[in-house]
């Protein structure tokens, strides 16, 4: 069933591209590792708070591939957990700013008239904000827990989805199938949801895809300037900012969080990409 | 005539929408739970002082009476006082956002003079070495978040190779200029003081780039992209006809359709340029926004954090209008459009 993919015409336009494959043997070995963090990681202990005053501060060796940090945590652990966290966020604020982005897109491009006016003008404001400094203003007023930050992240993600399909909705909503539809007597909501929106899905998923890979590059970010989750939570980007303190002389503390962060962001990239020429959207 | 008609819309809009910003932020900012007046006073105050704050920033009004009196100060220039360095927000913004602005713009040079060239010469060598070079330069720009960038490019070009300062603005005991513009490199270069203006170019190149390279990857991939679907049109093909030369058709012809679309998103790196400064001063230590802004945040600064965001999101809006005005100007399909 499953191998079933791999004989797909879909399979086969993606495979042609080789980055995409790179990108998606990459995202697996980053999604193994996450989820099987506890029985791959060689000393899941580190990821919490652990301390050995003996073995602070090594340079990477056989027995600490990426060194262990100013406590003796072992790095490589903590960068495979931070993996977790950042793939929760990723998924999380966008489950939640897609789909509400998506249905104010459908909306407003369809129903027009004043419901275009006021969804589209809020979003111009939300779209006239720097993502981050957004991000940075709605978790600084609140408490600093993870559910706030991905609130906070969601908060800036949406607007972006109801561009997107608004403009592609706008496109659509004169085409004949739709007119058609209507003729005889479909409901609005069966437009915009089995008329409208399966057409947009392609470009949805893709740019799904992407985002998931800047929501854990801004997510890291945000932790970067010490609004991310609580320590000891390992996060790629509070340990980068921990670690760049510390440079030259112990680079391995910013290099290899930095690291993951880049390959995580790349690896979704790629998939991205490769996605997007398989819909045939590709330029 | 109609550039003026398409300046006014777009700037009536561009104020709607800096409006909704302020509602917007103004609103975030009540969001703070427990009492400002007693965050920023400290668990010593008494009743008494945290009263006579709450008075002070008027907190013990309606809140539309609240943003109100905000715009109305806002008019007047006065964001309020910052409840963490006790000055007025204006002034506290006003002398750190010149050192941001001048990095930003460094940064915008950057990714504009080497990324859309890079992107030309990819596009007029389709599929050869050197555009596959320069799609990876720029898939590695795009994907590496501005600190790492600026973490990696220290190591490597102040630590390991000392070709360039660690951090700062300008060497400690360099002469400084009077401030005419705010702009370090540009006012030491009006008053003549050379030794300084290249100082300063040393301490910038490292941030500028650690700021510009996320935008450069654009840059360069969008100017590909648009160039290359130029280059399908049939005029391409009549002047190659016609015996026009690759250079006069990249040019002439190819370029300036290929740089309108592009100029667009330009705007808004710019825009992510303007927050991930915060990123790069942190790491370089530049005497930007950046520290004004992350404390603010931290200490919950309620008038703090609403001039910071007011402030980057009209620089933010004047730079998008500027743009497509000069869209709009090498476009003329789009002005009569929009009437």
């Amino acid at each position: 069933m499953i191998l079933g993919i791999f004989k797909s015409r879909a399979w086969y336009r993606y495979s042609s591209e080789p980055l995409a494959v790179f990108g998606l043997g990459l995202l697996f070995v980053i999604v193994f590792l996450a989820v099987l963090a506890p029985v791959l990681t060689p000393y899941p202990n580190h990821a919490g708070r652990f301390v050995d005053f003996g073995n602070t501060s090594r340079p990477p060796s056989l027995q600490h591939w990426f060194g262990t940090d100013l406590v003796g945590r072992d790095v490589l652990t903590r960068v495979v957990y931070g993996y977790r966290i950042s793939l929760v966020i990723g998924f999380v604020v966008l489950g939640l700013a897609a789909p509400l982005g998506v249905t104010l897109g459908l909306v407003a491009g369809y129903m027009g008239g004043r419901f275009d006016t006021v969804i589209m003008r809020i979003t111009d404001v939300f779209l006239a904000i720097p993502a981050l400094v957004l991000a940075m203003a709605v978790l600084g007023v609140l408490e600093r827990t993870l559910i706030n930050g991905l609130l906070a992240l969601a908060v800036l993600w949406w607007p972006w989805y109801t561009r997107m399909v608004y403009n592609q909705t706008r496109a659509l909503r004169h085409e004949e199938f739709v007119v058609a539809a209507r003729v005889v007597g479909a409901s609005h909501l069966h437009i915009l949801f089995r008329e409208i929106l399966p057409n947009l899905l392609p470009s949805v998923l893709t740019k799904f895809t992407l985002d998931l890979g800047f929501v854990i590059l801004v997510a890291s970010a945000l932790s970067f300037l010490g609004l991310g989750v609580e320590p000891p939570t390992p996060d790629l980007g509070s340990m980068v900012a921990e670690g760049a303190t510390y440079q030259p002389d112990m680079w391995w503390l910013p290099v290899f969080p930095g690291l993951a962060i880049l390959l995580v962001v790349l690896a979704f990239n790629l998939v991205g990409d490769g996605l997007r020429s398989m819909f045939g959207e590709g330029r | 005539m109609n550039l003026w008609r398409y300046f006014l819309g777009r700037l009536l809009g561009s104020l709607l929408v800096l409006f909704g910003v302020s509602i917007l932020i103004f609103g975030v900012a009540r969001l703070i739970p427990g009492d400002p007046a007693r965050i920023a006073l400290g668990p010593m105050a008494t009743a008494e002082q945290v009263e006579m704050m709450r008075e002070r920033l008027r907190l013990n009004e309606p809140v539309v009476v609240q943003y109100g009196e905000f715009v109305r100060d806002l008019f007047r220039g006065d964001l309020g006082i910052s409840l963490y360095t006790k000055r007025p927000v204006t002034s506290d913004i006003l002398s750190t956002l010149p050192a941001t602005f001048e990095l930003v713009i460094a940064a915008a040079l950057i990714m504009t003079l080497i990324g859309v060239p890079l992107g030309i010469v990819a596009a007029r060598y389709r599929n050869s070495g050197v555009d596959r070079a320069a799609n990876l330069a720029a898939l590695l720009g795009v994907v590496t978040p501005s600190f790492v960038w600026a973490i990696f490019l220290m190591l490597v070009f102040a630590f390991a190779l000392d070709i360039f300062p660690i951090a700062g603005r300008v060497s400690r005991g360099a002469e400084l200029p009077p401030t005419v513009t705010g702009l370090l490199i540009l006012d030491s270069a009006i008053a003549g003081l050379w030794p300084t203006v290249f100082d300063a170019l040393r301490h910038i190149v490292l941030p500028a780039f650690a700021l510009a390279m996320g935008g450069l990857g654009t840059a360069a991939r969008l100017t590909r992209a648009n160039m290359s679907e130029v280059y399908d049109r049939q005029y391409i093909q009549l002047a190659r006809a016609f015996a026009y030369t690759e250079r006069e058709i990249a040019y002439k012809y190819a370029l300036r359709p290929a740089m309108v679309p592009t100029l667009t998103i330009l705007g808004l790196d710019f825009a992510i340029m303007l927050g991930n400064a915060f990123l790069v001063e942190m790491v370089f230590a530049w005497p930007g926004m950046a520290r004004y802004g992350v404390e603010v945040i931290i200490r919950k600064d309620l008038n703090g954090i609403v001039g910071t965001v007011l402030v980057i999101s009209a620089f933010f809006l004047i730079i998008n209008m500027i743009i497509d005005i000069v869209v709009a100007y090498m476009n003329p399909r789009i002005r009569y459009r929009d009437q």
